[in-house]
């Protein structure tokens, strides 16, 4: 895998806006925070000098100004580091101390003092002290900064490490990230490009997941799913296209041949024409039925949608196909709930379609004696029609076949109709937002449909 | 009849000009819809056949048009097939009639027949009568030499339509698009099973026959000849 794809991904980029933000947050708080840290010292450091400077002012007080020189003498050996300064001067003479030399300015300073402890070189000769009379004596405390320094570092080092480790971690972590779903995109990538070369099976692989990622997948693989079931289609139907207006067209030319034989011998064409004429007329058929197919499965009919009662056309038809049936020798019932309109939002011309497909098909397919049930429910909220009849049926493993343009069950074509009528019913019904279903009548079909109802 | 024809297909329009005028009418051509539109507006015609789709402008705007300007001439468009709305919206738009291509020119000149003769007979006459048959609009009852027939709605409405068109021919496709309400090819026996079940009412049971089949087109009403 190319890093610089897994630097470009999402995540990644994502996890290191985050970690500027988060070094830039990281630094203003440990600013603050160190502020904040050395003003608390450099106050706790002038008390702690007053503290010492005011007991040594209290024993010149009850002890005297010699007793002062005295605590002084005894205390320095334990300021030999060179961190607190004490020293006492008369007249500019240091009396006792660390301090050889008197520093100038009264009350608290900040500054330098000539101290006789040797200067480190990592420290800093930086000291806070408190200088003031002690009955014509002048005594000096002081601190060194050198705890404030030790602090700072403290400070920056813990921040600098948090910092590093956090950053660290989160663009580890980012580049997993991105190195996955680019894993995953790769995946999606591969897919579509057999998909783009032809490859009608090519599918992402789902893992279950619920990233963005893979949601889109899943939406991918249904709309690959969907084309290539258009795709195929459209593939069978040109080769049934051709195959089933080659026929009619044959005949037409052979019809049109005899018109001009007879016509050379002086006979009376008409008869042939007729035929020729019954022939495109089969083709115009054909090609209205597929135009209107393809235009519905395409979503571009332009069809206006409007309050449709389905008891009224149900009605209407079922009226005129009882008696087309009658002369069939066959019959038709209707069972619709006359207090109830079963409105729907459709196309009259596309549902008078549906249901006359439908009729004409059971008609057609039915022997004599077949009893053709039309039947108008509500069924959970939605409007259902079930057609059923007592014909041939259609087999199980053909009932998803015979949705197909141009399938036909019965091979030799011997049937009228352009193998489009079911095709037609279940592009109606899918435009119309409904399901249908073909089951078995013991013995005919059983047509279920369903209609989301307007209401 | 004087009718104009706006059709862009050169070889079509060829054979419709031919065959109205071999059949009496007189047909200008013009090849697109702004010229169809101020033909119309300047000129007094009889009937326009105006095809859905033209260059410059197409047959839905030129008739919209029209109406606007309130010029009432029928007109008769020509569709595309498998359109599925085309007819209601040229219906809607106030077209009077519409033929999908491709058609037989049989199925034109029964149209146009029709349109003229719609024309002519705008006022609302409560009753028709061919021959010795008369059809009460109101009642909704035929009645021949005499005897009360009893009609179901499609009988009624198919009466209704050939007696308007009586002496002319009624294609099986206009019954369908009238009496059905079907605008598309069913490959069904609806118009003949209804056919003869009006004609066991209202020709079978006397003499002379009425209703005369026209091979491969349709039906003609008209009494003895």
């Amino acid at each position: 895998m190319d890093r610089g794809d897994v630097l470009s991904g999402a995540a990644f980029t994502a996890v290191l806006r985050s970690a500027i933000v988060f070094l830039l947050i990281l630094v203003a708080v440990g600013w603050a925070a160190l502020t904040y840290v050395q003003n608390n010292l450099q106050t706790e450091i002038r008390e702690d000098v007053k503290e010492h400077w005011d007991i040594l002012a209290a024993d010149h007080q009850t002890e005297g100004a010699d007793s002062v020189v005295e605590t002084i003498r005894h205390v320095r050996p334990l300021y030999v580091s060179g961190v607190r300064a004490l020293a006492i001067f008369d007249e500019g003479r240091r009396l006792a101390g660390n301090v050889i030399t008197q520093p100038p300015g009264e009350g608290f300073q900040r500054g330098p003092l000539d101290h006789e402890a040797p200067l480190s070189p990592a420290a800093s000769n930086e000291f806070i002290y408190y200088g003031g009379a002690l009955g014509g004596r002048w005594l000096v405390v002081g601190q060194r900064l050198d705890i404030l320094q030790h602090a700072r570092e403290a400070i920056v080092r813990t921040l600098a490490l948090t910092g590093f480790i956090v950053v660290l971690s989160m663009l580890a972590l980012g580049y997993f990230l991105s190195r996955r779903s680019l894993s995953r995109l790769r995946e999606i990538e591969a897919a579509l490009e057999r998909t783009s070369e032809g490859d009608t099976g090519a599918r992402i692989p789902e893992n279950g997941g619920d990233t963005q990622i893979d949601r889109m997948a899943r939406e991918m693989n249904r709309h690959l799913d969907r084309s290539s079931r258009l795709m195929t289609t459209t593939r069978n139907t040109a080769a049934a296209v051709a195959h089933d207006l080659k026929s009619p067209l044959g005949r037409a030319y052979l019809a049109l041949g005899r018109a001009q034989d007879q016509l050379t011998v002086g006979a009376d064409p008409s008869d042939a024409l007729f035929d020729a004429q019954d022939e495109l007329e089969q083709m115009r058929g054909v090609f209205d039925a597929y135009l209107q197919l393809s235009l519905i499965e395409a979503g571009t009919d332009n069809a206006r949608f409007e309050r449709v009662g389905m008891s009224a056309l149900v009605r209407d038809l079922a009226e005129t196909y009882s008696l087309v049936a009658e002369d069939a020798g066959q019959s038709l019932v209707t069972h619709v709930d006359d207090a109830d309109d079963y409105e729907i939002s459709g196309n009259p011309q596309m549902l008078h379609r549906l249901v006359v497909n439908l009729l004409q098909n059971a008609v057609n397919y039915g022997p004599n004696g077949n009893r053709i049930c039309m039947e108008l429910t509500r069924q959970s909220g939605d409007v259902a029609l079930v057609v059923t009849d007592h014909g041939p049926g259609i087999p199980e493993t053909a009932r998803d076949a015979v949705f197909q343009p141009f399938y036909r069950l019965d091979p030799s074509r011997t049937k009228p109709g352009s193998g489009l009528g079911l095709a037609l019913v279940r592009a109606i019904v899918e435009r119309h937002s409904g399901t249908i279903a073909l089951h078995d009548n013991d013995p005919g079909l059983r047509v279920e449909m369903r209609f989301p109802s307007l209401r | 009849m004087k009718i104009l024809l706006a059709e862009d297909d050169a070889k079509m329009a060829e054979y419709i000009v031919t065959g109205l005028t071999e059949n009496g009418h007189s047909v200008d051509h013009v090849i697109d819809g702004r010229e169809a539109l101020s033909y119309c507006l300047y000129n007094d015609c009889d009937l326009a056949i105006l095809d859905r789709m033209m260059p410059g402008m197409d047959g839905l705007s030129v008739l919209k048009a029209l109406r606007a300007a309130k010029k009432d001439l029928p007109v008769l468009f020509l569709t595309a097939l498998g359109q599925v709305d085309d007819r209601v919206e040229g219906l809607a738009a106030g077209g009077d009639d519409y033929l999908t291509k491709p058609f037989h020119f049989s199925e034109l000149l029964a149209r146009v027949g029709a349109l003229a003769r719609r024309r002519q007979n705008a006022g609302a006459e409560p009753t028709l009568k061919v021959h010795d048959l008369t059809l009460d609009l109101l009642a909704r009852t035929a009645n021949r030499q005499g005897t009360l027939v009893e009609l179901h709605t499609k009988e009624f409405n198919m009466l209704e339509i050939l007696m308007r068109n009586a002496g002319r021919v009624v294609t099986r496709t206009m019954l369908l698009e009238r009496v059905w309400n079907f605008n598309f090819e069913p490959n069904t026996t609806v118009v003949e099973t209804h056919m003869s079940r009006l004609r066991a009412k209202i020709d079978k049971p006397f003499d002379v026959p009425l209703i005369h089949t026209i091979r491969n087109t349709g039906y003609s009403m008209h009494g003895p000849r």
